[in-house]
């Protein structure tokens, strides 16, 4: 996503920079701009259907969360809207990080199923091989006629 | 106390003590009350290893949250608490991705394993199929040879038919000596088989063609002359087919590698030893044979036994590879009663001159007592001792001496010297499935 990386910042901040407060945008304006930007990823997440249907919930409540930062920021500037710009920020990573966990829950899913396929053709293969082991066994009772007889 | 009732309690006793101060009680936050239940969930007890981090974030938040409360912010408690919200949910799709990976590697794993083991089992059967068709190329050949052999029998059965009466006797008896050799041949060819494992490798086969020699050795002593021909030559083959079993085993690099080095062998012991020493070819390795009176061997080793056996125990201890069988047979039709046991024992007494062993540690064919497997003895001579056989055939034929020799007492002994087989896993494996054994291999292994 375009903007992820600085979605990241502003949901991490607090843990990047080991402080307390999180790092905010400075201005109102430098803040509708950072909304803006959280608005174009949510809206490439509702266009991408493994999105809608990984996190569909996540969807619904960062449009949310960037309607109520808006809102906010409006009425009682950065400081009044900042967690509510955490929140947004921290739910759009929420929704990549879902993405990713069903992605590769689906990887898993296929090795899995090929494991059973593969296990199934072992299985397969293996009664073939008992099927002439047993005739190497059975081999030794002479046919009609054989055996000097 | 129920744990809602106990996650209540703080926020009670804070409000208890409000109350008691005389301010009004705040309520307390739907979105915290909330954010508890999360964090005390199990999906995030179980999560909580996998996203350490992101869990001690929330509760972070949360703490912040219960502060903002208890100061009466209800506000930012709230706005706190959905925040943490996040945190949580992001702190399980952390741990699920976690969880995926470990089971996509634990799959690969057994993919991996799964595949090798296919591979592995579809070379031993394509294995396994050439020895099939080995062996019904092999029955196609005796099959043929049955039949010749069948015609000459009639042949000669119709042209015993019309000797004279004094004649047709002494032919009976020639006869029925041949039988009698080749019945003991079979014994000794299966006993070759049995040593190279034919018992581990096709138990079927070798139940088979010990019960068809049995028959046979039986026969020879007991049956009618015509009837006791078809049951050697039974045995015959039954033993011949172990032992060709036993040649076709890839482990030995197949027959043309083992055809090598059975040629290099006989090569190598001709160089070594001079008459009255005769070294000649066996189908599965080289036999040396060596005529002798019995009772000068029961007493000690006469020249030039004595010689003969040290170069050849020389020689056949520094290669642990060589399976030994020592086979004797009395040339005396005088041999009479007990000669089986006398020529077992001679045998016996041999092998273990050879091997350098007491005489007990050596298995003998047909002998109830097992000798003890290398108990008390220097591991190279119970490697000796468990290498070597020893077999008496008693008298079967009257074939003249070699060199001259008197027949009274005479012997002849043979010694047959093989290499063994490595005899894979699998070939063990694969009779216990074939017999309804249970198989010890794992799952997935063949």
């Amino acid at each position: 996503m375009r903007t992820l990386l600085l979605t990241l910042m502003v949901a991490l901040a607090p843990r990047l920079a080991g402080a307390e407060e999180p790092t905010l945008p400075r201005s109102v304006a430098e803040a509708q701009a950072l909304l803006d930007r959280f608005d174009a990823d949510l809206a490439a997440y509702r266009a991408d259907e493994l999105a809608v249907a990984a996190a569909p919930d996540a969807i619904r409540q960062a449009e949310a969360a960037i309607a109520e930062a808006r809102e906010r920021l409006a009425r009682l500037g950065v400081e009044g809207a900042d967690l509510e710009l955490r929140r947004a920020a921290a739910l759009l990573v929420l929704i990549a990080e879902l993405v990713e966990a069903r992605a590769l829950e689906r990887a898993a899913d296929a090795i899995a199923e090929r494991v059973v396929e593969a296990l199934e053709r072992v299985a397969v293969a293996r009664a073939a091989w008992e099927r002439i082991t047993e005739q190497l066994q059975l081999f030794a009772i002479p046919m009609p006629g054989e055996g000097g007889q | 106390m129920n744990a809602r009732l106990r996650r209540l309690a703080p926020p009670a006793l804070l409000a208890a003590a409000v109350a008691l101060a005389g301010c009004p009680t705040p309520p307390r936050p739907q979105e915290l009350d909330d954010l508890s239940l999360m964090l005390q969930s199990d999906v995030v007890a179980q999560a909580a290893p996998r996203a350490a981090d992101t869990v001690a974030e929330a509760r972070a938040l949360q703490a912040e949250a219960e502060g903002a409360w208890e100061d009466g912010d209800l506000e930012r408690s709230a706005r706190l608490s959905r925040l943490a919200q996040v945190q949580v949910r992001l702190a399980v799709a952390l741990a699920r991705q976690d969880l995926a990976r470990e089971r996509q590697a634990e799959a690969e794993a057994t993919l991996a394993a799964a595949e090798a083991t296919y591979r592995e089992i579809e070379d031993r059967r394509a294995v396994l199929e050439q020895r099939l068709a080995r062996l019904w190329a092999y029955r196609d050949a005796r099959e043929a040879l049955a039949q010749d052999r069948a015609r000459a029998v009639e042949e000669e059965a119709l042209r015993a038919a019309r000797l004279p009466e004094a004649e047709r006797a002494t032919w009976e008896r020639n006869w029925r000596a041949q039988a009698h050799a080749d019945a003991a041949d079979a014994r000794r060819t299966f006993e070759i088989a049995r040593m190279l494992g034919a018992g581990e490798a096709y138990p079927e086969a070798e139940r088979m063609a010990r019960e068809a020699i049995e028959t046979a050795l039986e026969a020879v002593e007991t049956s009618p002359w015509r009837i006791e021909r078809p049951l050697v030559d039974a045995a015959q083959a039954q033993a011949d087919e172990l032992r060709f079993r036993m040649l076709s085993l890839d482990e030995d690099g197949g027959p043309e590698a083992m055809r090598a080095r059975v040629e290099a062998l006989v090569a190598e012991y001709r160089a070594g030893f001079d008459p009255p020493f005769h070294v000649g070819l066996d189908p599965r390795g080289v036999a040396l044979t060596l005529d002798a009176k019995g009772a000068e061997i029961e007493v000690a080793f006469p020249e030039p036994v004595a010689t003969a056996l040290r170069d050849l125990r020389a020689k056949w201890t520094a290669d642990g590879d060589l399976l030994c069988l020592v086979s004797v047979r009395s040339l005396d039709s005088a041999c009479g009663e007990g000669c089986a046991a006398r020529t077992a024992s001679l045998a016996r007494t041999l092998a273990a001159e050879l091997a350098g062993v007491e005489p007990a540690r050596v298995l003998t064919v047909g002998d109830p007592d097992r000798p003890a497997a290398g108990a008390g003895m220097p591991s190279d001579r119970a490697d000796n001792a468990a290498r070597i056989r020893a077999v008496g055939l008693g008298f079967t034929k009257d074939d003249p001496p070699l060199e001259g020799l008197s027949r009274t007492g005479a012997i002849r002994i043979e010694i047959f010297l093989f290499p063994r087989v490595r005899l894979d896993s699998a070939d063990v494996a694969a009779t216990a499935s074939a017999t309804g054994l249970p198989a010890t291999e794992a799952t997935t292994a063949p």
